[in-house]
């Protein structure tokens, strides 16, 4: 048999021969030196390939790609108030602008009149909107008195009707209320279709 | 997470292309992102690691084009040029057995390795630090079998002619 070629050193050293072809390469190595080296040489050398260190990657890699996804972006985007993103400013501009140039077109006023014009719609919208929020307060005001003194009423109910009964009852009514408030809850949940919430 | 699973592989495949540490990990960075805006281009009946490797490789490929690096045809024999020429196994040559211990050889081989054509050192790579199989890298490169065995054992031959010069 011939010496080796290269790529019949690879493929042997692969596993890639046949059975014969392997046993034919074999009885060559037993008794050729030079295609012994040959097979060694190439055999440390995939044996250093193959255990050849790997790169560092430092912790944060995956944050990082993360961050440059464009969801990631557009979340970063819409978690910056509204006044900070030079994006709404351009938007607001553009459509005053185009208002403006609308108004004028529409109604044949010139700019210092529909200006005036625009402020006194704001402002009388503004006047009516306080005025709103000032009745609304009032009401909420009125409401909580309301809701205080019925909570008064009925914690006062309570403290006399604890003074009536005595402590034995109290605690058997207490569990009684609390085996009512378990059974509703399981019932509640049995009704609720699986894996949701009703 | 998919970035935290596959990154330790492609940095150590785009690294060993670039030799640089921290560009390595920008470019793979990017190669994360490739591939997530390509995500529907996925068929789930292939290895998702082919196919980010697929990713990673014609990334490889717009940055050598871009750096105007010629990278070598597989569909033609690469030219090794007179001192490149894969050697023949010669009775009483220099040993790399004889020469190195394994440590340092592959001290050696990681700069041998920067010496290879873009695309065996594509292949190499794939092959003895990614582990990919050679049906992997037919698969990745659309090549035959044979021409990915052929390649790599190109790649070796040249390391083994660098690595026996001396240092």
């Amino acid at each position: 048999m011939r010496c080796l070629a290269p790529d019949r050193i690879y493929a042997y050293l692969d596993g890639d021969l046949s059975e014969p072809e392997r046993l034919a390469v074999q009885a060559h190595l037993a008794e050729c030196g030079a295609c012994r080296t040959a097979v060694a040489e190439r055999r440390l050398l995939a044996e250093a390939a193959d255990g050849l260190a790997p790169i560092a990657v430092p912790d944060d890699f995956a944050a990082s790609v993360a961050a440059r996804l464009p969801w990631a972006k557009a979340l970063e985007a819409a978690r910056k108030p509204i006044l900070l993103r030079p994006a709404a400013w351009a938007a607001a501009f553009v459509v005053l602008a185009l208002a403006g140039a609308g108004g004028m077109l529409l109604t044949g006023a010139s700019l210092p009149e529909l200006v005036r014009a625009a402020s006194r719609f704001l402002w009388g919208n503004i006047e009516g909107l306080a005025s709103f929020l000032a009745k609304s307060a009032a009401y909420a005001a009125v409401g909580a008195r309301v809701l205080g003194r019925l909570m008064g009423q009925i914690f006062e109910g309570f403290r006399v009707l604890t003074s009536l009964i005595g402590p034995e009852i109290q605690l058997a009514a207490l569990a009684a209320a609390l085996i009512l408030a378990g059974a509703g809850f399981a019932l509640w949940r049995r009704r609720a279709p699986h894996g949701e919430r009703p | 997470m998919i970035v935290r699973r596959y990154q330790q592989p492609i940095v150590n495949y785009v690294g060993r292309m670039v030799r640089e540490r921290e560009l390595a990990l920008d470019i793979s960075q990017d190669v994360f992102l490739k591939a997530y805006a390509g995500l529907a281009s996925y068929r789930p009946q292939f290895k998702f690691s082919t196919w980010l490797f697929k990713v990673a490789s014609n990334y490889m490929i717009d940055y050598w084009r871009k750096k105007k690096i010629a990278t070598v045809s597989l569909d033609r024999a690469p030219d090794y040029g007179e001192e490149e020429r894969p050697i023949q196994v010669a009775a009483g040559g220099p040993s790399v057995a004889r020469q190195y211990e394994l440590a340092e050889l592959r001290g050696r081989l990681e700069a041998a390795i920067g010496t290879l054509p873009v695309a065996l050192r594509e292949l190499f790579v794939w092959r003895h630090v990614n582990g990919l199989s050679y049906e992997e890298m037919a698969e990745i490169k659309g090549i035959p079998v044979g021409t990915v065995k052929n390649r790599v054992f190109q790649a070796k031959e040249m390391l083994k002619t660098k690595l026996e010069e001396r240092p």
